[in-house]
């Protein structure tokens, strides 16, 4: 057995080698989009901030798309954010034990959902509500922004809940020796606490929302013009780059691979912006007057968000589920491999990156980098990512459409949110423990693995659960990189189609649309499994510790 | 918290007190670049800065055909061959789409499905192309609803093998059909289709990934050295079932689609 000074001291280079090496990552990924736009921005230059965007007449303005993005993104902030930490609040303080499990559960599941199921949904539902309710054609940024809303609802909930869960009880408890009543003691003191948690969920909500394409494209009418008001179509960014780039060739491909370095660096000046440390005096201003009932309000909204999505996949797919079945086998055992695949690669790299920033790193600019460039790969919207991994993986690097590439192109994904969920359960474990552990002793990797890890093990196994939804419900990158055959797969390199890219080629054209539902719920039942499966690992990593 | 749901129980007044009607009419188009578009324009005369601004822009046939059945007003396009009850085509300058007017060529609005090769030609794609030209092909064709087109299959000697065919998903339907009866016919043949779109078809022929690229636009110069023209496709001009039109005139689908046109009421009491 190697002494243990000198494992220390390999774990802390080999921690800090893989922070050092997602840098490297995020700035290789933007060079590499940087010289394929290049031709664009030499070219285009200034007309780049006109008002109208049609490439075949020449007319090259971004400013409708930057205006949606921005709208749409708004609105499902405004919607996701409210209703996810309220939710999350009603989860830890304010519901009985038994409805908790359930509860998130459910709203794991959603996160698994592939965005075309969610396209559908607001499609054939939102927009005839919205069309009704205020006139239009109810394609709109309202109908986009409300959808977005409830896509990254799962999100926000689920990293809300493990930092509500960080907050010490002595806080709780010693707002409640002062006299205030249950419900002040949360509001007042356990919410404003777990604010950091908070602001990172929206974070990595707002990262989706710009990002999200496939659901989008099909509720916000896509139109490239300035909008006239929030009941009006809009193209967004992240949309403008997956309706063209299948038929962009030369100077308007460039073009949208321009917009994705645009999108790359909002994206990045975002986190610059939003990883800004709050000053020491705003943090007292941080106190939210919330109705009493506020968040059992909001988890009934969730609650019935949640029935209604998962009513509406199950009524449309199971009386289909027969003739959809034979199809399924081949696809489903590809997004298995590829679910294997990606979390091989990014699971490793994911925890050494959260235990060096969670563990080793000081607070500091090094710090700073490596968080604002993890957050960045979060916020890269797939369609991107499955661009990036069609022109390295599969044409630069000469693996073709494959098994391979898709799951290379998704462990990138993956990382962050890893990344993301892990930092947060290991800063969740009580200080005390790593106190123990140091005086008995041990060092800080031994600590970490004998000690943090298991005791994060909940936290951890929740990003699992995320990363595997985010696979599963994955359809641009992987029609990009892994192709889209339905086929066994028989290698690494072989193509295959996952389940998300084989309901979106059944919905495509329009002639299989009960099949593609029945795909759907194929799906969610296959996420609901995997969830079980994991959350059964987590309970018996934490029985374990003797927690 | 007050103060917003008084907020938003005005915005929701508002909202309901507009007219909520069908009459309002939404144009449901295509993305810039498709083929379906570039037909659709083609045929009716209208030039990319002719469309509608407003119009609703999308990218794939079945939101095109979900927006229309859910929406009185709407008016959409999409290939014949995805026609199905939820929407109702509408004849054109008098002919409506029959399987008797695409077949004689009376109904105005068609396109061709091409499959593109590069110079060198692989054995297994000219057996390929040869089977569709033959009787068995083109009676696949037939019946996947879209009319066959006589060509000059390569000549040579076509061998079955492993073949990768790729590009647009409006041929796609057709070549998984042709596929299907190809395999029957031939065992020793393995074909593999990868749905995208025209030009990543076009792309992915230069780059030696496929071996033949699927277009539903007239091949551009460089896209492939050789291109057949497979089949015929029939674009259907759809509306809601309960839509009170039963055709139009092209002069009157270039003014709904270049948005001239401002609600159903006054358009179609016009004449």
């Amino acid at each position: 057995m190697p002494s243990s000074a000198s494992t220390e001291r390999a774990a802390r280079a080999g921690f800090t080698a893989v922070a050092w090496a997602t840098v490297a990552a995020v700035a290789a990924i933007a060079l590499f989009l940087g010289a394929q736009a290049l031709p664009a921005i030499v070219e285009i230059g200034g007309d780049f901030l006109g008002t109208v965007w049609s490439p075949v007449r020449g007319l090259w303005g971004i400013l409708p798309m930057l205006w949606g993005s921005a709208a749409v993104t708004a609105v499902a902030l405004a919607v996701g954010l409210p209703l996810g930490v309220l939710t999350a609040l009603f989860l830890t303080h304010f519901c009985p034990r038994c409805l908790a499990a359930p509860i998130s559960a459910a709203a794991d599941l959603l996160a698994g959902i592939p965005s075309v199921v969610y396209g559908f949904f607001g499609l054939v539902l939102l927009v005839p509500a919205v069309r009704s309710l205020f006139g239009g054609s109810g394609m709109s940024i309202l109908t986009a922004g409300i959808l977005l809303g409830i896509m990254i609802l799962p999100t926000i909930l689920s990293l809300t809940r493990t930092a509500l869960l960080t907050v010490p009880d002595s806080l709780y408890r010693g707002a409640r020796a002062l006299g205030a009543e249950h419900t002040a003691a949360v509001f007042t003191v356990v919410l404003p606490a777990a604010r950091t948690g908070i602001r990172n969920a929206a974070l990595l909500g707002l990262g989706r929302a710009v990002g999200e394409t496939m659901a989008v494209i099909m509720v916000a009418g896509n139109q490239a013009r300035l909008p006239a008001g929030l009941l009006d179509g809009i193209r967004t960014l992240s949309t403008g780059i997956v309706i063209e780039m299948g038929y962009a060739t030369g100077l308007h491909r460039s073009a949208l691979i321009a917009l994705a370095l645009i999108l790359f660096a909002i994206i990045l000046g975002l986190n610059l912006i939003l990883m800004r440390r709050p000053k020491a005096g705003r943090e007292r201003r941080w106190r939210l007057r919330l109705p009493r009932f506020a968040p059992h309000t909001a988890a009934g909204v969730t609650v019935l968000i949640l029935f209604a999505i998962l009513g509406f996949v199950v009524v449309r797919g199971a009386p289909h589920l027969g003739a959809a079945l034979p199809g399924l086998a081949a696809p489903a055992v590809t997004t298995l491999a590829v679910i294997a695949l990606s979390l091989a690669l990014s699971l490793p790299a994911g925890l050494a990156l959260a235990a060096y920033l969670a563990e080793y790193a000081r607070p500091g600019w090094v710090m700073r980098l490596v968080r604002t460039m993890t957050q960045t790969l979060a916020g890269l919207p797939s369609v991107v990512w499955g661009l990036f991994g069609m022109l390295f993986f599969v044409i630069r690097l000469g693996w073709g459409y494959s098994i391979l590439a898709g799951g290379a192109t998704m462990a990138l994904m993956l990382l962050p949110i890893i990344e993301r969920t892990a930092e947060e359960g290991l800063r969740a474990v009580d200080d005390g423990l790593r106190r123990g552990s140091a005086a008995l002793g041990a060092g800080r990797f031994r600590t970490l693995r004998c000690i943090l890890l298991p005791a994060a093990g909940e936290g951890i196994v929740g990003g699992i659960i995320l990363a595997v939804g985010r696979v599963v419900g994955e359809t641009a990158a992987l029609l990009w990189t892994a192709g889209s055959v339905a086929q066994w797969p028989t290698s690494l390199f072989a193509s295959g189609r996952t389940l998300a890219v084989h309901m979106y080629a059944l919905a495509g054209e329009g002639l299989y649309t009960d099949q593609a539902y029945a795909t759907a719920l194929v799906l969610v039942v296959l996420v609901l499994g995997l969830n079980l499966a994991a959350g059964a690992l987590g309970r018996r990593l934490r029985r374990k510790v003797g927690a | 918290m007050r103060r917003m749901g008084v907020l938003l129980a005005a915005v929701l007044l508002c909202g309901c007190g507009q007219t909520a009607g069908v009459d309002e009419i939404t144009a449901v188009v295509r993305e810039e670049g498709s083929g379906t578009r570039a037909a659709f324009g083609e045929a009716f005369a209208l030039e990319e800065g002719d469309i509608d601004p407003d119009a609703v822009v999308t990218n794939s046939t079945s939101v095109v055909k979900l927006c229309v059945a859910g929406n009185p007003g709407a008016v959409g396009y999409l290939s014949y061959g995805a026609l199905d009850a939820s929407v109702r085509a509408l004849a054109i300058d008098g002919v409506a789409a029959t399987e008797a007017s695409l077949a004689d060529g009376s109904y105005p609005v068609m396109r061709s499905f091409y499959l593109a090769a590069p110079a060198e030609i692989s054995p297994a794609a000219v057996d390929f192309l040869q089977f569709i030209a033959g009787e068995q092909g083109r009676r696949v064709t037939q019946a996947a609803g879209f009319v066959p087109q006589a060509f000059d299959a390569p000549g040579g000697r076509g061998e079955a093998g492993r073949l990768v065919i790729a590009g647009s998903s409006s041929v796609a339907p057709l070549c998984e059909a042709l596929r299907e009866a190809y395999l029957a016919d031939r065992p020793g043949a393995a074909v593999e289709i990868q749905i995208s779109d025209s030009s990543t078809g076009a792309a992915a022929l230069a780059a030696g990934i496929c071996d033949l690229a699927m277009l539903s636009r007239t091949p551009a110069v460089g896209e492939g050295a050789v291109a057949w023209a497979i089949a015929r496709d029939a674009l259907a001009v759809i509306v809601h079932p309960d839509h009170p039109a039963h055709g139009l005139s092209s002069a009157q689908v270039r003014a709904l689609f270049s948005g001239k046109a401002v609600s159903w009421h006054a358009f179609l009491s016009f004449d």
